[in-house]
């Protein structure tokens, strides 16, 4: 096994929040000039910064700055200007000195709901870039921070990535305030935390840590904040980004963090004592800690009954297996030892690939790279035309390479096969590994067959078996064995003998149920029959 | 972070089987039928109550030391030059053991899977996969044994719920077997294929209470053995006494004397032996990790994986010496039974010497950390 | 970079094994394809004076002079890929005739090996018998001794234990070139022949293993199965042929299969007995279940042998129409008939095995299991057992139960 060490991670600052750009001044002094001519020479001369000069309350000197395209400008204009022009009618006769009209402004005055005062010329421009608009007094040093946000953003919509027969629909957009709050309608409760850290040099971007403070772990808070920040990078584009920086073996092919689309799906992994990463600018959430278990795992499985759950869940997990070893399986087999198939049908695949110029590796590894090929196309393809080419591909192609003699078609059936149990993995990045898991099996499976085969899967295995997620063990709840927790792996138990959350995230507060035993309803109808 | 560092006695007790089941598994009914005809299983069962009393004191004595491995304790209770000598012999005997487990191996593989490829090839693969799997801490050692377990046991069971159609009751009749019945050199044989069990002793000191180790042991040699007592029965039931004489792997030659009923697969023998492999990998990594881990003691270095590197030629080498698979069945009975001497005779002196002395090991406490290794 | 660096040594390390796996691996790696798949193989003496015409491919003339009167000609059967259509359906049938599916390629040699050897040179690709699932043996090899053929398919890794081992009284490479019309390859059909026949008890399952299992044992010997050709195209099944110490020395007649398979108490009953019936008349019964149980206890000094057999059979016809039955008092003497065939059905086999010295059912081996001193005192080798059980006494017991009349009452 490789083991792959911990990368050292280059020592950071360890205040994240108060990261400033280079050359902005500690304070702000009060003189208006000056002040300004600090922000100017920080903001420079962008064309849609807004410096705007107004008298408050006729009396007072006062800026407004933002930027126009981060702003609601409507909420300016009515909140803001209006309020700071005219002064209101209970303050009419009241005279208002310079020392308290932060104050009054902030209580009594300005219609908005979020503000606040600031000193630090760095928080200032740190406001006004993220789409706040600052107020300026001459004579107060510092100054009033309004929060006037308002960014374009799509409708909640169905996730793209995470289709679902029964289940809810809505999906997690790219605001992360409005992701928040599909996650708060779903979890009702005062402990339901929210701690926002913001990372990025350049794009500052909000990320979230999402848990329930009496069931999580709090080593594992510990460390995921642990590890947020020493992330040091220029700009959080998606939560991969964070991925990349947070998990435990880089140089693992396999994901050691689950991400998700699914307002319920995160909701139900805080339930079970994880912590959800939410990054501003992407919809898609991370899982941590994520053990192997959870990339077959979908939401529907829960929502159905159990019985079925738990058979579809298997066929997955069949998939999978086949998405990985069957090139390699049918490479050894016909290539190694074409003893095992029964005699009819080994004369008949030798009939089949009597006019194919290559060994059967070749030609696997032939159709299964063009196979992969064929599926990034159409990855990338507008969706219109991605549809007409898979059908082209997979039938135009596979017949045309087997009348040319160019594969046999048993070979084009396995890689079909393949292909197609590759794709009903959920997760897309467990899904992607095995797949390309697969090539390796597949040339060792071509030069030792069957031996080769095994050796690969052990190698695979022992790795798995190696592999953390944020100190735990990846292959949990199979090893080490945590009965509870098999309830939940390869079967999908009825949700009323989930007694416990899963025992590997040592949650404080492990009861999941109220009860004991199977939930046995009363024979209502049967009761109301005899009655009548 | 969260994970316990503990070994639960449930674990120690698959370490303990999937330690023990390996590549004996093959030839075990050709080695018992051949003394005693008939009287195989009963061959076996001596076997396996001979490995039995072994491991019983090893258990013992990591009871009574319940932070240190047999390296260690035995330091304590004999005096170190003498500890010094018996441990280097352990470390060597387990790399031979390693060496000649491996070699059957690959004799297995060329023999009857991959014809041409060179015997080297198949040996080197499969201990650069014990090395890779050896330098990992003992946790994590302990997780592969666990994770593959029912690889190990179910393949075998279902060799011999299959071949149960073709069996016959008259095959194991007398039960003493027919004279001439010899069973003292077989039952030796046998309970040296129970000597990777060695590994108990490291894994004690990382048992939470390690009082329960005896739970864990002896349901390990019941199932190991139980298994063993099976495939012995099946194959001599299937083919009577004197065939078996002929088969070289009988076990394997079960799986090949079987189908699936439906014509699905028609050759179990290749998936059998592929299967296999996972149990000889297990087995091989215990023998390795102990040899490995009593070479640290020796040269008192802490590097467990330069060593694991190390040792890797030596056991190549020595894993080619047997010209053949005759002359290496010699040198594994021969070692075996030598090295029953060492893996029962020195717990044994250890354990007396222990009661004489009035040695004790310090109380296991909730604070010690699973032995770091790495 | 540091991570690199610190990599380095197992990067390097796995590019090694990579690069001389990529170098030197494959060593194994035939194509399906490029395998002359051998289905089936014959085994005759070979003609006289053949050793003069053999090509020398594993040595020289001189050197396997002594054996030279032991000549075999192997035929082999070799699957042609391509000749035989993928998936089912009958549009191969066109081929049918003008393009044979296999491949028969006959050649002499002084053993099994040594002629495979002079067929490989004969052949491209390499012999593979991995597929092998029949071989056909002349009687008059057989009558030699096996022994030299069952210590090639032994120790060869490639032969099945479940391939079916035949003897056959015509030539074997006869049996070779049957093609019947209903298979596309003809071993397979002599394959599933046997097969059936074993799943419609006309049979006993006896697959090269369970052959060499009986011919190890101290107290028991082998048999075969016993086929001939019949009207060029048809295989039959003609009855057992019994082995000694590896020599075969009898054949049965088909009934004394099913006489055989009552001994033992194999099921399912595949045979159909026809006999007189006093005041009946003709009648066949066909045998559904058999069970058996056989003791052998130490009379005298020597073994005797104790068979009971219980069948439960079923009317399948009568063949005169005058008197009728319709009552259990016929049916009875219908059963006393059916137990007085059986048993001398079985005595002839007995007897005929003792006059051979051949112990077909395994009394040895009860002797061996039960009577363990007995057995030390008497039995050195497998000819001791063989020579006790030609002076072997027995006493045979039938009981017998027609359960099933059918639909006609008369």
């Amino acid at each position: 096994m490789i083991r792959f060490r911990n990368r050292k991670k280059p020592q950071k600052n360890p205040n994240l929040t108060t990261r400033r750009t280079p050359g902005t001044p500690e304070k702000l002094t009060g003189c208006l000039e000056s002040d300004l001519m600090i922000v100017r020479s920080c903001l420079g001369d962008s064309d849609d910064i807004e410096i705007r000069h107004l008298h408050i309350f006729n009396e007072f000197q006062g800026v407004i700055i933002y930027y126009t395209t981060l702003v609601d400008t409507l909420s300016i204009y009515r909140d803001i200007h209006k309020p700071l022009m005219y002064k209101p009618r209970h303050l009419e006769d009241k005279s208002i000195h310079l020392d308290n009209l932060m104050d009054t402004l902030m209580n009594e005055t300005l219609y908005i709901s979020e503000t606040a005062r600031v000193s630090d010329g760095a928080d200032i421009l740190d406001a006004i870039t993220e789409g706040s608009t600052v107020l300026l007094i001459d004579g107060i040093p510092g100054g009033l921070v309004l929060d006037t946000r308002q960014i374009e953003k799509r409708g909640i919509e169905q996730p793209q990535t995470e289709h679902s027969i029964r289940g809810p629909k809505d999906g997690f957009i790219e605001v992360l305030d409005s992701n928040i709050s599909l996650l708060r309608a779903r979890i009702k409760v005062g402990d339901f935390r929210i701690k926002i850290v913001r990372i990025g040099k350049r794009t500052k971007t909000r990320v979230a840590l999402c848990y329930i403070e009496s069931i999580a772990n709090p080593k594992l808070l510990k460390e995921a904040e642990k590890r947020l920040s020493k992330i040091d990078i220029d700009g959080i584009l998606d939560s991969g980004y964070i991925e990349q920086f947070i998990e435990d073996h880089p140089y693992s092919p396999f994901p050691q963090v689950q991400n998700t689309e699914r307002p319920d799906k995160a909701t139900a992994s805080i339930l079970e004592g994880r912590v959800i990463i939410m990054v501003d600018g992407s919809p898609f959430s991370l899982i941590i800690p994520a053990v192997f278990n959870q990339f077959y795992q979908v939401t529907d499985d829960y929502s159905e009954r159990f019985i079925m759950g738990s058979l579809v869940r298997f066929i997955r997990l069949l998939a999978i297996v086949f998405s990985l070893i069957f090139p390699a399986l049918y490479v050894s087999i016909i290539s190694f030892n074409p003893e095992m198939i029964p005699t009819d049908f080994a004369v008949a695949v030798a009939g089949g690939r009597a006019g194919v110029p290559f060994p059967a590796v070749v030609e696997v590894l032939l159709i299964e790279v063009s196979m992969e090929v064929l599926r990034e196309a159409t990855l990338r393809l507008p969706q219109q035309i991605g549809g007409a080419l898979s059908i082209v591909g997979v039938l135009v192609v596979g017949e045309a390479a087997v009348g040319a003699g160019f594969a046999s078609p048993i070979t084009v059936v396995v890689i079909a096969l393949t292909t197609i149990g590759s794709f009903a993995t959920p997760a897309y990045n467990a899904a992607i590994s095995i797949r390309m898991l697969r090539f390796p099996l597949l040339i060792a499976g071509g030069m030792f067959g069957l031996y080769g085969l095994m050796i690969g899967l052990i190698i695979i295995m022992n790795h798995l078996l190696f592999l953390d997620s944020f100190g735990v063990p990846y292959m949990n709840p199979v090893t080490p064995v945590s009965k509870q927790g098999l309830k939940d792996s390869l079967i999908r138990g009825p949700l009323w003998s989930f007694k416990k959350r899963p025992s590997h995230l040592h949650t404080l507060d492990d009861d999941r149920l109220g009860y004991e035993g199977v939930p046995k309803a009363e024979p209502v109808l049967q009761s109301n029959k005899q009655g009548e | 972070m969260q994970a316990s560092s503990h070994i639960t006695e449930r674990q120690v007790g698959a370490v303990v089987i999937s330690a023990i089941i390996g590549v004996g598994i093959l030839a075990l009914p050709r080695i018992a039928a051949e003394e005693a005809n008939t009287g195989a299983p009963l061959v076996t069962l001596l076997g396996i109550g001979i490995a039995f009393i072994g491991l019983l004191l090893l258990t013992l004595l990591g009871i009574r030391f319940p932070r240190e491995s047999i390296f260690e304790y035995g330091q304590r209770i004999i005096g170190r030059p003498l500890a010094y000598v018996f441990n280097t012999c352990l470390a060597v005997f387990f790399i031979l053991l390693t060496a000649l487990a491996v070699r059957e191996f690959g004799e297995v593989i060329t023999s009857a899977v991959l014809r041409r490829t060179p015997t080297e090839v198949t040996i080197i693969t499969m201990m650069i996969l014990v090395v890779m799997a050896t330098r990992q801490k003992l946790l994590k050692f302990t997780y592969f044994h666990v994770f593959y377990l029912p690889f190990i046991l179910v393949p075998g069971l279902a060799i011999v719920l299959v071949s149960l159609q073709n069996a016959e009751l008259l095959n194991l009749q007398p039960i003493i077997g027919n004279i001439p019945a010899r069973y003292g050199k077989g039952a030796l044989t046998i309970a040296a294929l129970f000597q990777p069990a060695f590994i108990v002793t490291l894994l004690i000191p990382a048992m939470q209470t390690p009082k329960k180790a005896i739970k864990s042991f002896l349901g390990g040699i019941f199932i190991s053995g139980t298994l063993y007592m099976l495939i012995v029965c099946a194959a001599v039931a299937v083919f009577g006494p004197h065939e078996i004489n002929h088969l070289m792997w009988p076990t394997l030659e079960l799986a090949r004397a079987t189908t699936i009923p439906g014509d699905t697969l028609e050759r179990l023998d290749a998936i059998f032996i592929i299967v296999w492999v996972v149990s000889v990998f297990t087995s091989l990594a215990a023998s390795y990790y102990i040899s490995i881990n009593g070479a640290q003691k020796v040269f008192g270095s802490q590097d467990h994986r330069f060593i694991s590197h190390f040792f890797l030629p030596f056991v190549f080498i020595l894993a080619m010496i047997p010209k053949s698979v005759f002359s290496l069945y010699v040198f594994v009975e021969i070692v075996g039974i030598i090295g029953l001497a060492l893996t029962i005779g020195y717990p044994f002196i250890l354990l007396i010497v222990a009661l004489l002395r009035k040695v004790r090991g310090e109380p296991h406490g909730n604070s010690s950390e699973v032995q770091e290794t790495d | 970079m540091g991570i690199l660096a610190k990599c380095k040594r197992q990067i390097s390390l796995m590019l090694l094994v990579l690069l001389v796996l990529s170098l030197t691996g494959c060593w194994d790696r035939i194509e399906i394809e490029d395998r002359a798949l051998i289905l089936g193989i014959g085994i005759d003496e070979a003609e006289e004076g053949a050793s003069s015409t053999e090509d020398l491919t594993t040595h020289s003339r001189e050197e396997a002079a002594p054996l030279d009167n032991r000549m075999i000609r192997l035929t082999a059967q070799i699957a042609v890929p391509g000749r035989i259509p993928l998936g089912p359906g009958g549009n191969g049938g066109s081929a049918e005739g003008k393009e044979e599916p296999v491949w028969v390629v006959s050649v002499v040699g002084h053993t099994i090996n040594d002629a495979m050897n002079n067929l490989q040179q004969e052949i491209a690709d390499p012999r593979s018998l991995i597929h092998l699932r029949v071989i056909v043996v002349n009687e008059n090899v057989a009558r030699r001794g096996m022994d030299d053929l069952n210590d090639y398919l032994r120790r060869n890794q490639e032969v099945r234990r479940s391939t079916w081992l035949l003897i056959t009284d015509n030539k074997a490479a006869d049996l070779m070139g049957v093609a019947p019309p209903l298979e596309r390859v003809p071993t397979l059909y002599l394959l599933a022949m046997l097969e059936k026949a074993a799943d419609m008890g006309k049979f006993p399952k006896n697959s090269l293993s369970n052959y060499w299992n009986s011919e190890s044992k101290l107290g028991q010997n082998a048999y075969l199965p016993y086929v001939s050709i019949r009207q060029k195209e048809n295989i039959l099944i003609k009855g057992l042929a019994y082995f000694n110490s590896n020599k075969l020395v009898g054949t049965t007649t088909p009934i004394e299969i099913g006489a055989y398979m009552a001994a033992k108490g194999f099921n399912p009953g595949g045979y159909t007995a026809m006999y007189n019936v006093p005041g009946i008349g003709f009648v066949t019964i066909r045998a559904t279940e058999r069970q058996s149980s056989i003791k052998v206890d130490i009379r005298n000094g020597k073994p005797h042998a104790t068979i009971n057999v219980r069948i439960q059979a079923e009317l399948a016809e009568k063949y005169s129409p005058k008197p009728g039955m319709d009552d259990q008092e016929e049916l009875n003497m219908a059963e006393r008939g059916f137990n007085r065939f059986v048993k001398e059905m079985i005595t002839s086999l007995l007897e005929k095995t003792q006059k051979d010295k051949s112990d077909i059912i395994g009394f040895g081996e009860i002797v061996r299991a039960n009577n363990r001193d007995y057995w030390h005192k008497h039995i050195r080798d497998k000819n001791d057992w063989a020579l006790l059980y030609s002076n072997m006494t027995y006493t045979i017991h039938v009981s017998s139960d027609i359960r099933r009349v059918g639909m006609k009452v008369d």
